[in-house]
């Protein structure tokens, strides 16, 4: 009897130790999957404490030109060379992979969509001090239709990104259930091609995808869109080990872009020739969209309609976007429920903008000099 | 001829009528349907789609034109306070202004004082002046001030009346002050003139964030009627129900509603779902119930003036005004599908009797030739391949015809031949009688005969006595002229029977039977075979026994029969020689008419037939009598001259104590 009972054990034992590898097994294959990713595993993240490192998107208008300015920014280096740090902008494909290599500790920012924001803010402890985009991400169909009509059609999407969260939340305002439609995971480089070819009904997207697929055929049409607050975030951690002083430099030389972008339209097309090439260098491809459909998409976001990037306090309350973003995505199970909105409301700063901008002289807000 | 019998066959008009009507129709349903709906699993649209489409299409781009132009508007009102806010005019002024006002203000004299004093001023005019220019030029603003921020009050305006009036308690100035911005936007209902105004609050000499600091602010009030009016205007084929609303953040109305008169702006929320995407960033088009309970579609905008500020714009048409003309064209479409229908089935109609036509006068010309008219001919018609069929038909018929014609020919001649055979059997027949017939006719001549001699011997023993005179002789004469005719007629009897009839005749059955049975009656009492003849007259009238035939051979059918019969009373008496049981042979002849039908029944005491040959005994050459009693064509030809000959009928069967043979003949006078 007890001979068996031993041998009972032994049995549990060995069963539990293979769940446990087979879950330890699942943690790492979705890392292992991120880090051996083509682009990616390329990268080789400078371990230095010197060295700040920050995610960015090069596919993701008019955001990018913002970031452009401020890779060419001299007063930024100086600044943070004053405080003993340089900047290192590392390009990903969406917000999701950012949030994966920040949560992971290679990053110690990100500049991403709200719903990555969000999504990362109920992940790990973050600040957010300062908008960065104020642009649209859009559905768009082979031609014109409303939401509900898709039911039944292939629609591509990036997993993890901001326009996969607007295109579930699109499908439910429409009252589409996600498996009414035949929803197909790749990446936003591949969307063109897929919509082109027909491989897909319709594409969610963000910019420059989103104007290219819907200029690529007069037929196309933007049946849905959805404004997509844009930040720059940090992880807690980096800021409060002495690194205010650096953060506050990135965020001053985001509002400096901001200003030099709309001080002349001169620099705003110069800042999107650079776009241009880091796009065209990342994706491997032509720049998608020219320089005057660049500058109009810039004019309709964050650089063409405000000089200051302040966060909205209103979208962080109850009635605001940011918050029913958050509800939304405990609706369809992306955040745990336990999650508290607060938690999320708290990562967001609101004096940091409004501290650089009643110091603008020592910040030197309005000191230009680019490369 | 075999009939082709089909219950379910129909006509080949009907067939072709239904067969092409059928495609036709089916054609005819689905064309329009393809045309409304296009072909499922293609991408093959309908028009139903295209228009659905189309007005999607017309909605977006009217909406997105009017949200642009709304944008541009708000862009431009946006860049005349920045503009203005960077003049160097109201800067190098705005502060020493705002310190004599305060001056002014504080010295404790009227408002109107004050505005006098500051006119007296050369820098107060020329911002007083610049401002009245700007508003001038753009003809859009209500008000141009310029507040000391700190008391709220005006202390340049491009009315001077306003100088001096405090603005810190309207909702747009507590809300531009209650954070840093540079500048605020806002809307502003007046009550008393019902009309929104746009205020644009632009921070002046901003340097830090403490807004103590803040000298002035620029305030522009904007009319906002001539901006609404056009975004508001809907005359753009959107439809009579068309509405364009705006509202704001809290998806409060900014825009007086169409059809909720009593709707006040700023404080109407509307909750419908288009407002509310519209409000929180969403662009798209939906269905929805509006504010007014109506199922509208909504194209809903969303504008973002700046990170803060935004606003909702929602185009609108009711459900029903849109698909109405869809439901039009769905009604004129099924309209045209009913008559193009009837009129399809008509075609078919005409086009099916058309080319059915020929094919059924070959039906019918077939059907007459069915009946027996050889003559009938199908026509010639319109068509080349059924022209033809009708040559190739007509052709053989013309064959047939001819074939028939000496088939009858043939059969005629085979008839006669057949009826030589029958006259030469019959005269056969009555050959093989023969010897009977003459052993007949000596024993009916015996008797004159006999006379004759006794005659004879009375005259020669009348003149031995002397009796015979002229009356004796005379009275001899008449006697023996009796005697002979009597002789005479017994060989015309004789020689008539023998003689075969040319042609058919009239003649009386009972008559016919008698002399049959005259011709015979010799041999029958010579057996002691007695006959009786039975006629059932019906009030003695014996003209319903007269029948259309051959009268010497019926004569010669009865005597077949009845030498048949008295062959069987002959051989049963031989039978009975060794017993001591009596027997008397016996025939009985009955004649009746019954219902126009004349019928014979011979019936004996012989015996009867054997019900084993009893179907063989008119067969040719079948006899039960030894070779040299019978041919066994006897009865044969009985049956050929009755059923044959005479359109009658004959049979035997089995009475009580021997056979009876019925013959049924059809009565000339029934």
């Amino acid at each position: 009897m007890i001979r068996q009972f031993v041998i009972l054990k032994l049995i549990c034992l060995l069963l539990s130790c293979i769940v446990i590898l087979q879950v330890a097994q699942i943690g790492c294959s979705v890392d292992k999957d991120i880090l051996s990713h083509p682009i990616y595993s390329k990268y080789a993240f400078s371990t230095s404490k010197d060295v700040i490192k920050i995610g960015i998107q090069p596919l993701y208008l008019p955001t990018n030109i913002i970031i452009e300015a401020m890779k060419r920014d001299n007063v930024l280096k100086r600044q943070l060379a004053a405080v003993g740090k340089t900047l290192m902008f590392y390009p990903f494909l969406k917000g999701a992979d950012v949030n994966a290599f920040l949560l992971k500790g290679y990053l110690h920012g990100g500049i991403g969509g709200d719903m990555p924001t969000i999504t990362a803010a109920t992940k790990t402890d973050i600040i957010v001090p300062a908008l960065f985009q104020m642009g649209f991400t859009s559905i768009v169909a082979k031609e014109h239709m409303m939401v509900g009509d898709l039911r039944g059609k292939n629609i591509g999407y990036a997993f993890g990104s901001n326009a996969h969260y607007m295109l579930l939340e699109a499908l439910a305002a429409a009252g589409i259930k996600e498996q009414d439609v035949n929803m197909l995971s790749m990446e936003i480089t591949d969307m063109p091609d897929a919509f082109e070819k027909g491989n897909v009904d319709a594409l969610a997207a963000w910019e420059p995808y989103a104007h290219y697929a819907f200029f690529s055929s007069t037929a196309h049409a933007i049946i849905y869109r959805n404004i997509s607050l844009g930040f720059i975030y940090f992880s807690k951690a980096f800021f409060v080990d002495n690194n205010d002083k650096a953060v506050y430099a990135i965020i001053a030389a985001e509002i400096r872009a901001l200003k030099w972008l709309n001080q002349d339209t001169k620099n705003l097309y110069t800042a999107i020739e650079w776009t241009r090439t880091t796009e065209g260098t990342f994706a491997g491809k032509k720049a998608l969209l020219t320089t005057l459909q660049i500058a109009d998409l810039a004019r309709k976001d964050l650089i063409g309609r405000a000089p200051q990037p302040r966060i909205p306090q209103y979208e962080t309350t109850e009635e605001g976007v940011l918050y029913k973003e958050f509800t939304f995505l405990k609706q369809i199970g992306k955040i745990a429920t336990d999650i508290k909105w607060q938690h999320v409301k708290d990562s967001f700063n609101f004096s940091i903008v409004d501290d650089i901008l009643a110091n603008t002289q020592k910040y030197e807000i309005d000191t230009f000099s680019y490369e | 001829m075999n009939k082709i019998s089909n219950p379910i066959a129909i006509g080949l008009k009907t067939n072709i009528l239904i067969s092409f009507g059928v495609l036709f129709v089916v054609m005819m349903f689905l064309m329009p349907l393809i045309y409304l709906y296009g072909v499922p699993f293609t991408k093959i649209d309908g028009m139903h789609k295209k228009r659905y489409a189309e007005y999607l299409k017309n909605l977006n781009v009217i909406s997105d034109l009017k949200k642009d132009k709304l944008s541009l508007w708000f862009e431009e009102r946006r860049n005349n306070a920045a503009v203005l806010s960077e003049s160097r005019l109201i800067i190098n002024h705005v502060n020493e202004i705002n310190q004599v006002f305060q001056l002014l203000a504080g010295s404790g004299i009227n408002e109107n004082l004050i505005r006098v004093k500051l006119m007296q001023r050369v820098n107060f005019n020329e911002m007083y002046d610049y401002l009245n220019t700007f508003k001038r030029k753009f003809a859009l603003y209500e008000n141009i001030h310029i507040v000391d921020v700190q008391s709220g009050k005006i202390i340049v305006s491009t009315d001077i009346n306003n100088v001096g009036n405090n603005v810190s308690e309207e909702d747009y100035f507590k809300a531009a002050m209650q954070t840093p911005f540079l500048e605020s936007i806002a809307f502003r209902h007046d009550a008393n003139s019902n009309k929104v105004n746009l205020i644009i609050t632009y921070l002046l000499n901003y340097e830090t964030s403490d807004i103590k600091t803040h000298k002035a602010a620029l305030i522009m009030q904007i009319n906002t009627n001539d901006m609404l009016e056009p975004i508001l205007e809907t005359d753009y084929g959107l439809g009579k129900t068309a509405e364009v609303l705006l509202v704001d953040r809290q998806t409060r109305i900014i825009t007086p509603l169409k059809n909720l008169l009593n709707a006040i702006p700023l404080e109407y929320k509307l909750t419908d779902k288009p407002s509310q995407l519209a409000a929180e960033g969403k662009e798209g088009i939906l269905i929805s119930t509006d504010y007014n309970g109506k199922e509208v579609i909504a194209a809903f905008r969303h504008l973002r003036i700046t990170p803060a500020v935004s606003y909702g714009m929602i185009v609108k048409v009711d459900k029903e005004e849109i698909f109405t003309p869809l439901k039009a064209m769905i009604l004129y479409v099924a309209i045209f599908f009913v008559c193009g229908m009837l009129v399809t089935l008509i075609i078919t109609y005409l086009i099916s009797a058309s080319i059915a036509r020929p094919i059924s006068l070959l039906s019918k010309t077939a059907a007459a030739i069915e009946k027996g008219n050889l003559n009938a001919r199908a026509q010639k018609t319109h068509i080349k391949e059924i022209n033809i069929l009708t040559a190739a038909f007509n052709n053989m018929l013309d064959r047939i015809e001819a074939d028939q014609k000496d088939l009858e020919t043939k059969v005629i001649e085979e008839m006669d031949k057949r009826r030589k055979h029958e006259q030469i059997l019959i005269q056969q027949s009555k050959l093989a009688s023969m010897g009977e017939m003459i052993a007949s006719i000596a024993h009916q001549w015996r008797q004159p005969l006999n006379v004759v001699s006794i005659l004879m011997l009375d005259i020669k023993d009348a003149y031995e006595f002397g009796e015979l005179d002229s009356q004796y002789l005379n009275n001899f004469l008449q006697k023996a002229r009796l005697q002979l005719e009597y002789m005479s007629k017994t060989i015309d009897d004789f020689r008539n029977f023998c003689k075969p009839s040319k042609a058919k005749m009239v003649f009386n059955v009972k008559d016919t039977v008698k002399e049959a049975l005259s011709i015979i009656i010799y041999q029958l009492e010579n057996h002691n075979i007695t006959v009786n003849i039975n006629v059932f007259t019906y009030e003695g009238n014996d003209s319903h026994f007269i029948v259309l035939g051959y009268p010497n051979e019926f004569k010669q059918v009865l005597i077949n029969i009845i030498n048949n019969a008295k062959d069987a009373i002959l051989h049963k008496k031989e039978l009975l020689l060794s017993s001591n049981e009596t027997y008397e042979g016996a025939i009985d002849v009955n004649i009746y008419n019954k219902q126009g039908r004349i019928f014979i029944e011979v019936s004996d005491n012989g015996g009867g037939i054997d019900l084993n040959i009893m179907d063989k005994i008119f067969d040719p050459y079948f006899t039960t009598k030894l070779e040299e009693n019978g041919t066994g064509i006897g009865l044969y030809m009985t049956k050929v001259i009755i059923e044959d000959n005479m359109n009658g009928r004959i049979w035997a069967e089995n009475a009580k104590n021997g056979a009876m043979m019925k013959i049924e003949l059809n009565a000339v006078y029934t």
